[in-house]
């Protein structure tokens, strides 16, 4: 059959409309797709003692590792707790009581009776065994630097550890360590053991766990705070695009969202709780390693090109607090003065980069697609104005995260946790390290930094902590390699009906106190 | 009886009635006003846009007013100027992979189908190699090997673009090789290259021009995803797939921030949805379209 020149021209105007309802079919349905998507199939929605809770985090069992922030005040206990307030005022946990010595060169910790969820009591061999392999650098991971104060553990009797540290120990760094240690079974304490099944004695049991797509909590009868947890069980569903899971939220499918970005609250802010979490902050990294940023007073010249307010209103939806270098508003070290007396001012950043007479052009590394993207084009429209050339390549995240601990990047902006109330701690991030390990400086980590860091460390009384952590202020601002922007709480979007869901001091999420 | 001379007719006639036929079409000729004027705009962006589209002088997210047409986005940029810069970055991609496109494909394709044998069938397994990954994930790999950048994007675009133009070429080079005005060219001392240059591929150009407005057309969508997936065109450079993944963060608070880079997007496919459509008219008198017919072999 042949087709006339005018037939061809009526098929074509049909086409055009079939391809317009079609567009715009796609386009009003994208979100309504999207939402269906990554869901189990299930249908959601809180009953008495359940929720289902909707994440797009990534997850492994072992709490020495990262990405452990959804469950780990599920699974495990720690030897102590701290107030969801952001105070540091230590709640017994899995330690009864605890005793510093006078010469705060040791403590005898008493753990509580209670059990692992395999029914094996808790010991003090468990203790034991979980500082050796905090201790060790190639299984301790995030323990490994918080750890390095210990010199040994030895268990007194079956309840009673003793910690000996190295020289003596300040409590609150001895206290955070606490807050950090997890009690985990002796047997199964290992990277290996640990990767597919979590030992330990928190408030809820692994019933089920089917990889990205859900985890199921049950209530732990045998905790040791009894009539705790409130939730007979929680289901986390994983989804793999926020959007995705912000839409089951809203359809009922879900009754919370957990660690979503800032760009929902105000959406979400009339129909659902938002519960901020302490978060972390988000830094400018440069390194030191690759010119332009072995300059000093280079980097000092765009530390103080960081428009701290503008990030907040621009990217941060107005959520969270300027920040000058490493630490939290919460942290005793943080010196509100430094915003003022090192934050944005152009003039006095052109001056310092003209003191410089370094290269006037860097690479930013990011990973694409997140906010950091954002904050780098306020950073670098305002270095334009001052004669420095910032190129942004955003990256594909795997490629990005190579780089960065390969130390590959000239600069980037990166998340860096809350360091409590150790200002010492300040130095467990790769870019922060005192040792050669550290990212940014190699083996060149400057002598001033290491010895700060080690008299914080060291700083017994609160005289001597205040000069340490002064000292500590003035070499981060000096050196200037990890600039302060802004702190990024975590962010939860719930059903109404849920309450009691916090997050601890470094933002992982704890259900035990959790009712719907 | 006598039979007709297997030649073709004369290309200043055919062009002519192509030419005439194309201008019949009026959705055709619409197309090709819309997309000079989108070629004028990005050629003239610095003189017709109000704004540097890289300057955050503004108030983050001003809906539509009179200092800025279309208003603002999250860092207070004119969003028309940006879209207009924007346009650049569509076109460039879509002109710049069309040609890497057919530059490696065509060839691949006339060395295939005149030579035959050995050469064809090298030729056409690269070509599966290629066609065995879908387009967008060839592009992604090649954007994460390259690294992000303009010139990668299009490398990354028009290498998926290759198998079509190949096959294409191909089939067309394979109807008309053994006709007589070829076999002619042959037999008055033309060497293969000259023959292939000359004579074939001229009459193998219709199909391959259809081609490039089509590969023009996917290489905005590709463009876009990938610079909304954020491994497109890098920051500051405006970009409409870019601007559109900025807007969706904005939605709630600024409706209309995504509605203007996705207005351009559509426009700019459906003008070269409607030139391709006019050249198939065009060159097939209105028939069955000649791409159609060569990709299947005649059978339609």
């Amino acid at each position: 059959m042949t087709i006339s020149p005018i037939q061809s021209r009526l098929i074509a105007r049909r086409t055009l409309l079939r391809t317009g309802f079609l567009a715009a079919g796609a386009i009003a349905g994208a979100p309504l797709l999207s939402a269906c998507g990554s869901d189990s199939g299930e249908s959601g929605g809180g009953t008495a003692g359940k929720i289902t809770l909707g994440t797009t985090k990534i997850m492994q069992f072992d709490p020495y590792l990262t990405n452990t922030d959804i469950h780990i005040h599920s699974f495990y206990t720690y030897l102590i707790d701290y107030p969801s307030d952001g105070t540091y005022k230590a709640i017994p946990a899995g330690a009864e009581k605890w005793e510093f010595a006078s010469d705060h060169k040791s403590v005898v910790i008493t753990l509580r009776e209670a059990k692992y969820h395999s029914g094996a009591p808790v010991t003090a061999g468990d203790v034991v065994t979980g500082v050796k392999r905090a201790q060790d650098p190639d299984a301790g991971f995030t323990l490994a630097q918080p750890t390095s104060f210990i010199a040994s553990a030895t268990a007194v009797d079956d309840r009673t550890v003793r910690l000996n540290f190295k020289q003596p120990a300040p409590e609150p760094l001895v206290l955070d360590w606490m807050f950090a240690f997890p009690l985990v079974t002796a047997a199964g304490n290992t990277p290996a053991k640990l990767e597919h099944e979590p030992a330990g004695s928190g408030p809820f049991r692994l019933a089920e766990f089917q990889r990205n797509q859900r985890l199921v909590l049950k209530k732990n009868p045998d905790f040791y705070d009894a009539g705790k947890p409130f939730l007979d069980e929680v289901e986390y569903r994983f989804f793999t695009d926020e959007d995705a899971l912000v839409a089951a939220l809203e359809s009922g499918s879900v009754d919370g969202a957990a660690y979503i970005a800032f760009r929902h609250a105000d959406r979400l802010r009339d129909r659902f709780s938002l519960v901020e979490g302490n978060g972390r902050m988000s830094l400018f990294f440069m390194n030191a390693l690759i010119p332009p940023f072995d300059n000093k007073l280079l980097r000092q010249a765009l530390a103080r090109a960081i428009d701290r307010e503008r990030v907040l209103k621009q990217v941060n939806f107005g959520i969270g607090d300027p920040v000058y270098t490493a630490f939290m508003p919460s942290s005793p070290a943080f010196d509100p003065a430094y915003l003022d007396s090192h934050g944005f001012d152009l003039d006095a950043a052109a001056a310092l980069l003209e003191q410089s007479g370094g290269a006037r052009k860097a690479v930013a590394g990011v990973t694409s697609g997140t906010p950091a993207v954002s904050t780098l084009e306020i950073i670098q429209a305002d270095l334009k104005k001052i004669g420095f050339e910032l190129e942004i390549a955003p990256q594909e995240e795997a490629a990005y995260l190579e780089a960065l601990f390969a130390s590959k990047l000239q600069c980037t902006v990166a998340a860096q946790p809350n360091n409590m109330q150790s200002p010492s701690l300040v130095a467990r991030g790769r870019q922060m390290l005192t040792t050669e390990a550290n990212t940014t400086f190699g083996g060149k980590v400057p002598p001033a930094y290491v010895d700060a860091v080690d008299a914080a460390a060291a700083a017994i009384k609160p005289e001597e902590q205040k000069a340490a952590y002064a000292a500590l202020n003035r070499i981060l601002v000096e050196e200037a390699w990890a600039i302060g922007i802004t702190t990024m709480p975590s962010l939860f979007a719930l059903d109404k009906r849920v309450s009691g869901l916090v997050t601890d001091a470094r933002d992982f999420v704890n259900l035990t106190e959790t009712k719907a | 009886m006598t039979t007709a001379p297997d030649v073709p007719a004369p290309a200043p006639r055919r062009r002519l009635a192509s030419l005439r036929r194309f201008i019949r079409s009026r959705s055709a000729v619409a197309g090709a006003v819309g997309l000079l004027v989108l070629a004028a705009l990005a050629l003239f962006a610095p003189l017709i846009a109000p704004f540097d589209p890289a300057a955050q002088d503004g108030e983050p997210l001003l809906g539509p007013s009179g200092a800025h047409l279309l208003g603002t986005d999250q860092l207070g940029r004119d969003i028309l100027s940006r879209l207009i810069h924007g346009a650049r970055a569509s076109l460039i991609a879509a002109a710049g992979a069309a040609a890497v496109g057919a530059g490696i494909g065509v060839p691949l394709g006339l060395l295939a189908g005149y030579l035959g044998r050995w050469v064809d069938a090298v030729a056409m397994r690269l070509v599966d190699l290629l066609l065995a990954v879908p387009g967008i994930l060839l592009a992604l790999v090649i954007i994460v090997v390259l690294g992000p950048g303009r010139l990668n994007l299009i490398l990354a675009i028009g290498i998926g673009a290759v198998p079509e133009f190949a096959r294409l070429t191909r089939v067309a080079t394979l109807g008309i090789r053994d006709r007589d005005f070829v076999l002619a060219a042959r037999g008055m001392g033309a060497s293969t290259p000259d023959t292939m240059v000359r004579t074939v591929l001229p009459n193998v150009l219709a199909p391959i021009v259809i081609q490039l407005v089509v590969t023009a057309s996917m290489a905005v969508v590709v463009e876009a995803g990938l610079t909304f997936l954020g491994l497109g065109t890098p920051p500051p450079a405006p970009s409409w797939g870019g601007m559109l993944q900025d807007a969706r963060s904005y939605l709630y608070q600024s409706p209309s921030y995504g509605l203007f880079p996705g207005l351009c997007l559509v426009a700019t496919v459906l003008c070269l949805d409607r030139i391709g459509r006019g050249l198939q008219l065009a060159v097939s008198g209105g028939g069955p379209n000649v791409a159609t017919r060569i990709t299947t072999g005649g059978a339609v």
